[in-house]
């Protein structure tokens, strides 16, 4: 391949669904889960061009919703959708900065979330205790997403740099 | 259109086709699609839970002789009881095998129990699933009922080669008719949520309205049978308060499952046997 950095954001990313994974295997003991798919979305979108991160972001749904009830269409869908607004805001969105970074971490999260959320409803005679558990691991996630940022960017950053991929360079260009 | 709001709407564009592409692949090549990622990712979950189970022996390694002592002498006593147990069950089987045979009754069927570690507990608040060590290669089907020592765990939803995915009793994909303990009339009960710092609940349909429950005299909810998923008489959760439902003619209730549920690390697999011979030892 080319252009390999799809790819390697795309893996990074699996790392990071499986480490999350493997977090709330322990989390389940308090019935809780945290949710960073959103990081390495944000990421693609940010920095790639558009097949670039289109290819980062329909592994990461493939992988995730390959997993769940259903068919993985829905995750796929919802992955790329948020992918395409963070792509669509990036004119807006000052990619060199830690502050929109976060910020463009957060709304991605937030889609994937709410995606989420709608996709896989509970029952409505359910609905109050659902809400409370969704309204805590939802501000969790966030909250630990605005301290994971900074470290996913910069692992990745030097993940690219090591197959000679300078994305800051490359975006000043784009821009 | 301008140049920018095409550049802007070109991603929603790619989504459209991307999304486009998928439906109009053959199902053949979607099955393949997500069968390849479920079984590429298996084997990193598996070998996590092995070096959660060395950590776990390691760990047991620092437990002093005394200690280890002390549970072999409580295990024996367990054993013992065991052993009784075990024979008055295998004289009530011969006592039922000798009534079918008798008053010429369709046999019970029996069931073969593959024990399984759970590799991840994936309990979210939108599913609720576990990945369990043993797949296609041992057996396991789709549609398979899923137990551990407090009583029912979920239905085997997906079957790789050597890992299966559970769907917990609390998910609402899980419905199944069940009985109050004590009486043979079947209540319908269906998964609900599993909140935060508390028990996973569910809810029974169509209870009798003369059966009653309260948070003091809590009512056992077991499994049926029916259906064949499971035996008769396991323990499903229990019924703490009972309302009357919107016909008035049954009532429904909330029906807290067992807390353990969230703790899980080994269950047993009910493979139905062939012959309908009773279960194994």
């Amino acid at each position: 391949m080319r252009d390999p950095r799809g790819i390697i954001v795309a893996l990074i990313g699996l790392g990071l669904l499986f480490f999350t994974a493997e977090a709330n295997h322990f989390l389940a003991l308090l019935g809780l889960t945290v949710f960073f798919g959103g990081l390495p979305l944000a990421f693609a979108a940010l920095f790639f061009r558009l097949r670039q991160g289109v290819l980062c972001a329909a592994v990461l749904g493939l992988a995730m919703g390959a997993g769940l009830p259903g068919s993985p269409l829905p995750v796929l869908a919802l992955f790329l959708f948020s992918h395409a607004v963070i792509f669509a805001l990036r004119p807006r969105l000052h990619a060199h900065e830690a502050t929109s970074r976060t910020i463009a971490v957060l709304l991605a999260n937030a889609i994937c979330f709410l995606g989420l959320s709608l996709l896989y409803p509970p029952p409505l005679w359910a609905l109050g205790s659902w809400l409370g558990r969704l309204g805590l691991e939802f501000f969790l996630s966030q909250l630990m997403l605005m301290g994971m940022t900074p470290w996913l960017f910069s692992l990745t950053d030097r993940t690219l740099n090591l197959f000679g991929i300078i994305v800051e360079e490359e975006l000043r260009e784009l821009s | 259109m301008d140049k920018r709001t095409l550049s802007q709407a070109r991603p929603f564009l790619v989504l459209g086709l991307v999304l486009l592409a998928w439906l109009l692949l053959p199902t053949a090549v979607r099955t393949l699609l997500r069968v390849s990622f479920s079984e590429f990712h298996a084997p990193a979950v598996v070998t996590a839970s092995h070096l959660r189970d060395l950590q776990a022996f390691w760990g047991t390694r620092l437990h002093s002789k005394r200690d280890l002592i002390e549970a072999g002498r409580d295990l024996a006593r367990l054993n013992a009881h065991y052993e009784l147990g075990i024979q008055e069950l295998e004289t009530i089987r011969l006592e039922r095998d000798r009534l079918e045979a008798l008053l010429d009754l369709p046999s019970v069927p029996g069931y073969r129990y593959e024990i399984a570690r759970v590799a991840r507990r994936d309990f979210t608040s939108w599913w609720q699933q576990v990945l369990i060590r043993k797949g296609s290669r041992h057996g396991l089907e789709e549609g398979m009922g899923v137990i551990f020592s407090g009583g029912v765990v979920g239905v085997v939803r997906e079957v790789h080669t050597y890992t299966a995915v559970v769907d917990l009793l609390s998910s609402p994909r899980v419905r199944m008719a069940v009985f109050v303990e004590g009486d043979d009339r079947p209540v319908s009960f269906r998964g609900g949520a599993n909140p935060a710092l508390g028990p996973a609940f569910g809810r029974a349909d169509f209870v009798p309205a003369d059966i009653s429950a309260s948070p003091d005299r809590p009512r056992l909810v077991v499994t049926s049978g029916l259906g064949g998923i499971f035996p008769a008489g396991l323990a499903v959760g229990l019924i703490e308060q009972l309302e009357p439902g919107p016909d008035g003619l049954f009532r429904t209730g909330r029906v807290a499952l067992d807390p353990r549920l969230n703790r899980l690390a080994e269950v047993a697999v009910l493979v139905p046997l062939e012959d309908g011979s009773g279960p194994a030892p």
